[in-house]
């Protein structure tokens, strides 16, 4: 039995082999597996597609664009992207546990990161490490002159954009994060080590990304950035925006707050609790098992936003 | 313990969800909708490739699912823990909208005062193409025939400021492709007939849906009788009949978002000095009926907007035998005209609705046959933004 998985983590041969040949499927791994799926399926569910709901109302709807509406938007379409994503890549490393396989972690809680290096060591872990082995290394890494290396970092990352989409959009996408992993080597390297400030920083160059991701339309891409700037705007905010702020104030703070280990760790700590632990284990699963059930009635279907890249 | 307890709970679970869709379908919170279960959409080739299938099939798993309504529930109690909304304000949330034609526009509803609302959108371009289509229709049909058009609109513009303001002008839109018309088409000013009717009633278009009712509709009758010249018939020569109540089509849209409205009366107004004199025939239905509650006209089977004539249809023809030597009155229209329909059929000899969205034929050999006399195109205002439904109306005339 082989799950065929369209999403989730880079799985290379090598690390799968060894299970192909001989795969060991134990009620322990089933149990870890079958928990990691679930709670995988509630980020994608509970939060990736609301989030998405909330892009979707200030992005794609939106009669009168404002600054508010533009940064609500973008931070709301981070939000979807990370839990979307690290959603489908936990229930598909949760249904490899399940029949016996050890797929590797793709996602790091990217959005704590302090600089744009730690960023990547964060996000997609598995796209990363594929490009270092099979691209960066190859063409001679950082153990060449400077220029042959500007020119490495900068052929990585435009194959980086060039692998989310044939679209020019995500080709600038991969050389802004190229020319920032550059500049952060060689002028910022300090600037991680300032707390808080770093963090905004970092997560500031960031959602400009998504920004950069989200729009494949050159003169739309030009017109958002304008927006968030002020430019082209019909204000600074309005009642779409305060609407969709208030109607998704808790989807906000959980988004946040998922986006950190804390409740991994509340979590982990709840169910190692001696003889309990697995009830509440169980039940957490069950209820979000449930909630994500009941959320997907009624609703229209909500396709992975990563599939196309 | 952990390992039994959580694989069988995860079973269990997946079982439990196995047999949610093996159960008989809960069509009582469908038909709360007021539409019917989505059916096994039938495969093919072609659906399959152009995505129709799979959209499809999605819609009816979707439908088929047993404890709909409770799982739905659940979920509108989820929805609403994601948000705070102040009490008395209200909110916007994104959606589509169409008009039957098969393109779907981009769409924000407003969910303010127990009432969802559609927010205008304005669309230049496509507005300019609706006039030119008015247009070339005009420079089709006979010089003898008196053309009118009547743009319609919705409930939303005629609210609190704050919302109102919050969409485009409704009032521009409905200018701007008035003042693109050709000076031989006369122009129905229902917009100002609503704006002074809703400072002092409540209820000229139905809370969750987005057409207007019958009380509306008579506005509309208002401002055409005016565009003509003519004496409207008072209100007071109608019996007040109500059947039932209903959530409108734009409920399913937004129920995970409302709390607390009710299900609204539908209610139609009816002639009683007007029996035997008109009858109807739908193109499809060769059948005669007469003007009668629990006619086509006054469908009473349905408690919901379709009561008017049972929804949309190719072609009505509409025959007063009471006025054989009045006019004869030839509509092209959306669903809207629906609710204008019965407030008019008592002042022409006959009264023909065509629907473009439905209507197979070729309109100028019906405005032949039947010697039409005046040609009105009814739509509200949204209908003016898309861009195949002018294709559906200049297509009638190019056959």
């Amino acid at each position: 039995m082989f799950p065929q998985l369209i999403a989730g983590p880079i799985v290379r041969y090598s690390e799968v082999a060894k299970s192909l040949d001989k795969r060991h499927v134990t009620l322990d791994a089933f149990a870890d597996g079958a928990s990691q799926f679930v709670l995988g399926l509630g980020k994608k569910v509970m939060l990736a597609n609301f989030a998405g709901d909330a892009v979707d109302l200030l992005f794609a709807a939106s009669t009168h664009p404002t600054v508010a509406s533009s940064w609500l938007g973008i931070i709301f379409y981070s939000f979807q992207l990370y839990f979307d994503f690290s959603g489908y890549s936990d229930m598909a490393i949760g249904m490899g546990k399940m029949l016996g396989f050890a797929f590797p972690k793709n996602f790091n809680y990217p959005y704590i990161s302090r600089s744009i290096t730690e960023f990547w060591r964060r996000w997609h872990m598995t796209l990363s490490s594929f490009f270092r082995d099979y691209i960066y290394i190859p063409l001679g890494g950082n153990r060449c002159s400077k220029w042959r290396w500007l020119l490495n970092t900068m052929i990585v990352w435009m194959l980086t954009g060039l692998w989310h989409g044939a679209s020019w959009n995500f080709v600038l996408w991969g050389l802004y994060y190229g020319v920032l992993l550059i500049i952060e080597k060689l002028l910022f390297k300090w600037w991680s080590k300032i707390p808080v400030l770093s963090h905004i920083t970092t997560m500031f160059f960031v959602v400009m990304g998504w920004g950069i991701f989200y729009f494949t339309d050159f003169s739309q891409l030009q017109t958002f950035f304008g927006r968030l700037f002020g430019v082209g705007v019909n204000g600074l905010y309005d009642l779409t925006t305060v609407s969709a702020l208030y109607s998704n104030l808790w989807l906000l703070c959980a988004c946040v707050l998922a986006s950190t280990p804390l409740p991994n760790y509340i979590y982990k700590k709840l169910i190692s609790i001696k003889s309990i632990g697995f009830i509440i284990e169980g039940g957490i699963m069950a209820l979000l098992f449930i909630a994500c059930i009941a959320t997907l009635t009624g609703a229209t279907s909500n396709p992975f936003l990563y599939f196309r890249f | 313990m952990r390992k039994y307890v959580i694989t069988f709970l995860f079973l269990a679970l997946l079982a439990a969800s196995t047999v949610l869709f093996m159960r008989p379908a809960d069509t009582e919170s469908i038909l709360a909708e007021n539409r019917q279960p989505k059916t096994l959409p039938v495969f093919s080739l072609s659906s399959a490739l152009d995505g129709s299938f799979e959209s499809e099939f999605d819609e009816y798993v979707n439908d088929n699912i047993g404890c709909r309504g409770r799982l739905m529930e659940i979920s509108d109690k989820i929805h609403s823990f994601y948000g705070y909304m102040p009490e008395g304000v209200g909110r916007i949330i994104s959606t589509t909208s169409d008009v039957g034609t098969g393109a779907a526009n981009d769409s924000q509803l407003v969910l303010y005062d127990d009432s969802i609302m559609e927010m205008f959108i304005s669309r230049p371009q496509t507005q300019a193409k609706y006039a030119d289509t008015l247009n070339k229709i005009r420079d089709i049909v006979p010089d003898n025939v008196k053309m009118y058009s009547m743009l319609i609109p919705t409930r939303l513009e005629f609210c609190d400021p704050v919302y109102a303001h919050a969409q485009d002008s409704q009032y521009n839109a409905i200018n701007s492709v008035y003042n693109l018309l050709s000076p031989d088409i006369t122009t129905v000013d229902v917009y100002s007939k609503l704006q002074n009717a809703s400072q002092t009633e409540d209820y000229l278009y139905y809370l969750t849906d987005h057409h207007w009712n019958a009380d509306g509709a008579y506005y509309g009758y208002e401002a055409f009788s005016l565009a003509k010249g003519a004496a409207p018939m008072p209100k007071s020569n109608y019996a007040y009949r109500e059947n039932g109540t209903f959530y409108g089509s734009l409920y399913q849209k937004a129920r995970s978002q409302i709390v607390g409205t009710q299900p609204q009366d539908i209610c139609f107004y009816y002639d009683t000095a007007s029996d035997g004199n008109i009858s109807m025939k739908m193109r499809a239905e060769d059948a005669v009926t007469e003007y009668a509650v629990g006619s086509p006209m006054f469908h009473t089977e349905h408690g919901d907007y379709l009561v008017f004539f049972g929804g949309d249809n190719p072609l009505m023809e509409i025959t007063n035998s009471a006025k054989p030597d009045g006019d004869t009155l030839l509509i092209i229209k959306d669903s809207y005209a629906n609710a204008l329909i019965p407030w008019l059929v008592n002042d022409y000899k006959q009264v023909i609705v065509i629907d473009p969205r439905s209507f197979g034929g070729d309109v100028n050999a019906e405005i032949e046959r039947y010697g039409v006399d005046e040609i009105m195109t009814v739509n509200y205002i949204f209908t003016t933004t898309f861009d195949d439904m002018c294709d559906s109306i200049l297509g009638l005339f190019n056959k």
